[in-house]
Protein backbone atom coordinates (compact mmCIF):
# COMPACT_ATOMS: atom_id res chain seq x y z
CA UNK A 1 0.00 0.00 0.00
CA UNK A 2 1.03 3.31 -0.88
CA UNK A 3 2.27 5.51 2.03
CA UNK A 4 1.42 9.08 1.89
CA UNK A 5 1.48 12.54 3.84
CA UNK A 6 -1.19 15.00 3.87
CA UNK A 7 -0.28 18.70 3.01
CA UNK A 8 -1.80 21.93 4.34
CA UNK A 9 -1.14 24.66 1.86
CA UNK A 10 -2.90 28.04 2.66
CA UNK A 11 -6.57 27.04 2.68
CA UNK A 12 -6.30 23.70 0.50
CA UNK A 13 -5.49 20.34 1.84
CA UNK A 14 -3.72 17.82 -0.51
CA UNK A 15 -2.10 14.37 -0.68
CA UNK A 16 1.28 13.11 -1.64
CA UNK A 17 2.30 9.70 -2.27
CA UNK A 18 5.80 9.09 -0.82
CA UNK A 19 8.08 7.23 -3.43
CA UNK A 20 9.60 4.42 -1.00
CA UNK A 21 10.80 2.10 -3.89
CA UNK A 22 12.93 4.63 -5.01
CA UNK A 23 14.11 6.79 -2.00
CA UNK A 24 13.59 4.52 0.83
CA UNK A 25 16.25 6.33 3.01
CA UNK A 26 14.84 9.71 1.78
CA UNK A 27 11.16 8.90 2.79
CA UNK A 28 12.18 7.52 6.43
CA UNK A 29 14.33 10.60 6.85
CA UNK A 30 11.34 13.12 5.89
CA UNK A 31 8.51 10.36 7.88
CA UNK A 32 10.52 10.48 11.02
CA UNK A 33 10.83 14.34 10.69
CA UNK A 34 6.53 14.28 10.18
CA UNK A 35 4.84 16.77 11.09
CA UNK A 36 6.88 19.18 9.26
CA UNK A 37 5.95 23.18 9.39
CA UNK A 38 7.48 25.98 7.08
CA UNK A 39 6.24 29.05 5.11
CA UNK A 40 7.12 29.02 1.11
CA UNK A 41 9.62 31.18 -0.73
CA UNK A 42 9.21 31.10 -4.66
CA UNK A 43 12.38 29.59 -6.51
CA UNK A 44 14.00 32.10 -8.47
CA UNK A 45 14.89 30.31 -11.44
CA UNK A 46 12.63 27.93 -12.05
CA UNK A 47 9.84 28.38 -12.51
CA UNK A 48 6.17 26.95 -10.95
CA UNK A 49 8.67 25.33 -7.83
CA UNK A 50 7.59 26.59 -4.16
CA UNK A 51 10.31 25.56 -1.32
CA UNK A 52 10.92 25.50 2.85
CA UNK A 53 13.66 24.88 4.45
CA UNK A 54 13.56 21.78 7.35
CA UNK A 55 15.90 21.57 10.17
CA UNK A 56 18.14 18.43 8.52
CA UNK A 57 20.41 16.89 5.99
CA UNK A 58 19.67 14.03 3.46
CA UNK A 59 23.19 13.56 2.60
CA UNK A 60 22.94 10.59 0.01
CA UNK A 61 20.38 11.74 -2.75
CA UNK A 62 18.39 8.96 -4.40
CA UNK A 63 16.18 8.85 -7.16
CA UNK A 64 17.73 11.80 -9.00
CA UNK A 65 15.34 12.60 -11.80
CA UNK A 66 14.23 15.42 -14.02
CA UNK A 67 11.33 16.98 -12.03
CA UNK A 68 7.84 16.76 -13.40
CA UNK A 69 4.40 18.69 -12.05
CA UNK A 70 3.48 17.32 -8.63
CA UNK A 71 6.92 15.87 -8.03
CA UNK A 72 8.55 16.47 -3.94
CA UNK A 73 12.09 17.18 -3.78
CA UNK A 74 14.69 17.36 -0.98
CA UNK A 75 17.71 20.09 -2.41
CA UNK A 76 20.55 19.08 0.58
CA UNK A 77 22.45 22.25 -0.42
CA UNK A 78 20.01 23.97 1.01
CA UNK A 79 17.95 21.98 3.68
CA UNK A 80 14.63 22.67 1.79
CA UNK A 81 11.80 20.95 0.44
CA UNK A 82 11.20 21.34 -3.11
CA UNK A 83 7.46 21.24 -4.74
CA UNK A 84 7.48 21.17 -8.42
CA UNK A 85 3.33 22.62 -9.17
CA UNK A 86 3.26 23.19 -12.61
CA UNK A 87 5.09 22.53 -16.02
CA UNK A 88 8.67 24.12 -15.55
CA UNK A 89 12.02 23.80 -16.82
CA UNK A 90 14.28 22.19 -14.23
CA UNK A 91 17.80 23.29 -13.44
CA UNK A 92 18.48 19.23 -13.55
CA UNK A 93 17.93 16.05 -12.07
CA UNK A 94 16.58 16.52 -8.45
CA UNK A 95 16.61 13.84 -5.49
CA UNK A 96 12.54 13.06 -5.64
CA UNK A 97 10.67 11.14 -2.41
CA UNK A 98 7.45 11.95 -3.24
CA UNK A 99 3.95 13.08 -5.54
CA UNK A 100 1.09 15.21 -5.35
CA UNK A 101 -1.71 12.67 -5.85
CA UNK A 102 -5.20 14.17 -4.72
CA UNK A 103 -5.40 18.23 -5.41
CA UNK A 104 -2.86 18.97 -7.36
CA UNK A 105 -4.99 21.81 -8.43
CA UNK A 106 -5.63 23.18 -5.14
CA UNK A 107 -1.74 22.87 -4.61
CA UNK A 108 -1.37 25.17 -7.88
CA UNK A 109 -3.76 27.20 -6.77
CA UNK A 110 -2.47 28.39 -3.50
CA UNK A 111 1.42 28.16 -4.70
CA UNK A 112 1.16 30.39 -7.51
CA UNK A 113 0.46 33.33 -5.55
CA UNK A 114 3.79 32.65 -3.67
CA UNK A 115 5.36 34.62 -6.20
CA UNK A 116 3.75 37.94 -5.38
CA UNK A 117 2.91 36.87 -1.88
CA UNK A 118 5.41 34.77 -0.05
CA UNK A 119 5.25 33.11 3.20
CA UNK A 120 2.18 31.03 2.81
CA UNK A 121 2.36 28.38 5.42
CA UNK A 122 2.56 24.91 4.80
CA UNK A 123 2.54 21.79 6.68
CA UNK A 124 3.25 18.29 6.10
CA UNK A 125 1.91 15.44 8.16
CA UNK A 126 1.90 11.69 8.31
CA UNK A 127 -1.85 10.39 6.40
CA UNK A 128 -3.00 7.05 7.46
CA UNK A 129 -4.97 4.46 5.35
CA UNK A 130 -8.43 5.01 5.39
CA UNK A 131 -8.15 8.44 6.86
CA UNK A 132 -10.62 10.99 5.69
CA UNK A 133 -10.13 14.79 4.84
CA UNK A 134 -11.55 16.99 7.45
CA UNK B 1 31.57 21.36 22.11
CA UNK B 2 28.05 20.14 23.01
CA UNK B 3 27.22 22.67 24.71
CA UNK B 4 27.73 25.23 21.26
CA UNK B 5 25.86 22.46 19.35
CA UNK B 6 22.95 22.86 21.89
CA UNK B 7 23.05 27.00 22.13
CA UNK B 8 22.77 26.92 17.92
CA UNK B 9 20.05 24.18 18.22
CA UNK B 10 17.84 26.19 20.62
CA UNK B 11 18.81 29.46 18.46
CA UNK B 12 17.51 27.56 15.84
CA UNK B 13 14.16 26.59 17.09
CA UNK B 14 13.73 29.84 18.66
CA UNK B 15 13.33 31.72 14.81
CA UNK B 16 12.17 28.07 13.09
CA UNK B 17 8.82 29.70 12.79
CA UNK B 18 9.14 32.93 13.89
CA UNK B 19 11.23 35.86 12.04
CA UNK B 20 13.65 37.15 14.12
CA UNK B 21 13.34 41.18 14.99
CA UNK B 22 17.02 42.05 13.61
CA UNK B 23 15.54 41.07 10.19
CA UNK B 24 12.47 42.45 10.49
CA UNK B 25 14.55 45.24 11.06
CA UNK B 26 17.12 45.31 8.15
CA UNK B 27 14.72 47.00 5.88
CA UNK B 28 15.39 49.91 7.87
CA UNK B 29 19.24 49.81 7.25
CA UNK B 30 18.84 52.12 4.31
CA UNK B 31 21.83 51.89 2.24
CA UNK B 32 22.65 54.30 -0.93
CA UNK B 33 20.57 57.02 -2.20
CA UNK B 34 18.02 56.09 1.29
CA UNK B 35 16.71 52.71 0.37
CA UNK B 36 17.20 49.18 1.61
CA UNK B 37 16.48 46.95 -1.12
CA UNK B 38 20.24 46.44 -1.92
CA UNK B 39 20.75 45.96 2.37
CA UNK B 40 18.43 42.67 2.02
CA UNK B 41 19.42 41.27 -1.45
CA UNK B 42 23.63 41.85 -0.20
CA UNK B 43 22.63 40.69 3.43
CA UNK B 44 21.08 37.18 1.00
CA UNK B 45 24.23 37.50 -0.97
CA UNK B 46 26.85 37.30 1.78
CA UNK B 47 24.85 34.52 3.58
CA UNK B 48 23.94 31.76 0.85
CA UNK B 49 28.04 32.63 0.38
CA UNK B 50 28.75 31.62 3.56
CA UNK B 51 25.92 28.44 3.88
CA UNK B 52 27.33 27.20 0.88
CA UNK B 53 31.62 27.48 1.98
CA UNK B 54 30.15 25.61 4.70
CA UNK B 55 28.58 23.05 3.29
CA UNK B 56 31.12 22.38 0.85
CA UNK B 57 34.04 21.97 3.86
CA UNK B 58 31.14 20.07 5.76
CA UNK B 59 31.53 17.61 2.55
CA UNK B 60 35.19 17.45 2.66
CA UNK B 61 34.86 16.82 6.09
CA UNK B 62 32.17 13.78 6.32
CA UNK B 63 34.21 12.13 3.31
CA UNK B 64 37.51 11.62 5.63
CA UNK B 65 40.96 11.60 4.71
CA UNK B 66 41.97 15.28 5.14
CA UNK B 67 43.69 17.10 7.79
CA UNK B 68 41.26 18.50 10.51
CA UNK B 69 44.03 21.39 11.70
CA UNK B 70 43.97 22.45 8.26
CA UNK B 71 40.29 22.42 7.94
CA UNK B 72 39.97 24.58 11.15
CA UNK B 73 42.42 27.18 9.89
CA UNK B 74 40.64 27.64 7.06
CA UNK B 75 37.28 27.42 8.47
CA UNK B 76 37.79 29.42 11.60
CA UNK B 77 39.41 32.80 9.89
CA UNK B 78 36.27 32.43 7.47
CA UNK B 79 33.96 32.28 10.20
CA UNK B 80 35.37 35.01 12.11
CA UNK B 81 35.27 37.36 9.38
CA UNK B 82 31.40 36.82 8.27
CA UNK B 83 30.42 37.42 11.84
CA UNK B 84 31.94 40.63 11.46
CA UNK B 85 29.92 41.62 8.82
CA UNK B 86 26.94 40.13 9.90
CA UNK B 87 27.09 42.41 13.02
CA UNK B 88 28.47 45.27 10.86
CA UNK B 89 26.34 47.51 8.69
CA UNK B 90 23.48 44.93 8.80
CA UNK B 91 23.48 44.89 12.80
CA UNK B 92 22.30 41.53 12.63
CA UNK B 93 23.81 40.30 16.13
CA UNK B 94 22.35 37.70 17.13
CA UNK B 95 23.09 35.75 13.67
CA UNK B 96 26.84 36.73 14.42
CA UNK B 97 26.71 35.74 18.01
CA UNK B 98 25.81 32.60 16.87
CA UNK B 99 28.71 32.38 13.86
CA UNK B 100 31.48 33.56 16.49
CA UNK B 101 29.85 31.03 18.84
CA UNK B 102 30.73 28.32 16.13
CA UNK B 103 33.94 29.65 15.59
CA UNK B 104 35.00 29.50 19.18
CA UNK B 105 33.45 25.59 19.47
CA UNK B 106 36.11 24.75 16.42
CA UNK B 107 39.15 24.94 18.68
CA UNK B 108 37.31 22.48 21.15
CA UNK B 109 36.39 20.04 18.02
CA UNK B 110 39.09 16.77 17.80
CA UNK B 111 37.77 14.69 15.02
CA UNK B 112 36.28 15.02 11.64
CA UNK B 113 32.52 13.89 12.46
CA UNK B 114 32.78 16.37 14.91
CA UNK B 115 33.59 19.42 12.71
CA UNK B 116 31.17 17.94 9.92
CA UNK B 117 28.39 18.07 12.93
CA UNK B 118 29.28 21.75 13.85
CA UNK B 119 28.98 23.20 10.56
CA UNK B 120 26.13 21.43 9.39
CA UNK B 121 24.38 22.61 13.13
CA UNK B 122 25.51 26.66 12.07
CA UNK B 123 24.91 25.99 8.35
CA UNK B 124 20.66 25.06 9.01
CA UNK B 125 20.56 28.01 11.39
CA UNK B 126 22.24 30.48 8.52
CA UNK B 127 20.00 28.65 6.18
CA UNK B 128 16.90 29.65 8.25
CA UNK B 129 18.04 33.35 8.79
CA UNK B 130 18.67 33.53 4.93
CA UNK B 131 15.23 32.30 4.17
CA UNK B 132 13.84 34.53 6.43
CA UNK B 133 15.69 37.64 4.71
CA UNK B 134 14.72 35.98 1.34
CA UNK B 135 11.13 36.29 2.42
CA UNK B 136 11.65 40.03 2.85
CA UNK B 137 12.98 41.01 -1.05
CA UNK B 138 9.84 42.03 -3.14
CA UNK B 139 11.04 39.53 -5.84
CA UNK B 140 7.87 39.64 -7.89
CA UNK B 141 8.27 43.68 -7.40
CA UNK B 142 12.21 43.65 -7.92
CA UNK B 143 11.43 41.16 -11.14
CA UNK B 144 8.89 43.62 -13.04
CA UNK B 145 10.65 46.70 -12.28
CA UNK B 146 13.83 45.26 -14.12
CA UNK B 147 12.01 44.35 -17.27
CA UNK B 148 10.25 47.30 -17.27
CA UNK B 149 13.75 49.46 -17.46
CA UNK B 150 14.92 46.69 -20.09
CA UNK B 151 12.37 47.72 -22.18
CA UNK B 152 12.80 51.74 -21.93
Amino acid sequence: MAREIRILIGNEECRAELLVEEAPRTCAAIEEALPLSGVLSHAKLVDREVFFPVPFFIDEPENLKVSEKGDIAFWNGRQSVCIFFDDMVPLGATPTFGRITANLEGFQREAVKVWEEPGTPITFTRHSPGQEED
Amino acid sequence: MHDALKEIQSAREAIWLEEPLEVKQLSDRKAARGQAATTLLSATTKLATLITFLNHVRGVARQGGVDLGTMKAVTAPYLAFHANVLAGFYRLAETARIVRLAEGALAVVDDLDGFATLLGELSIYLNRVDYWIDLRVPWAAFGRTFEKELSR
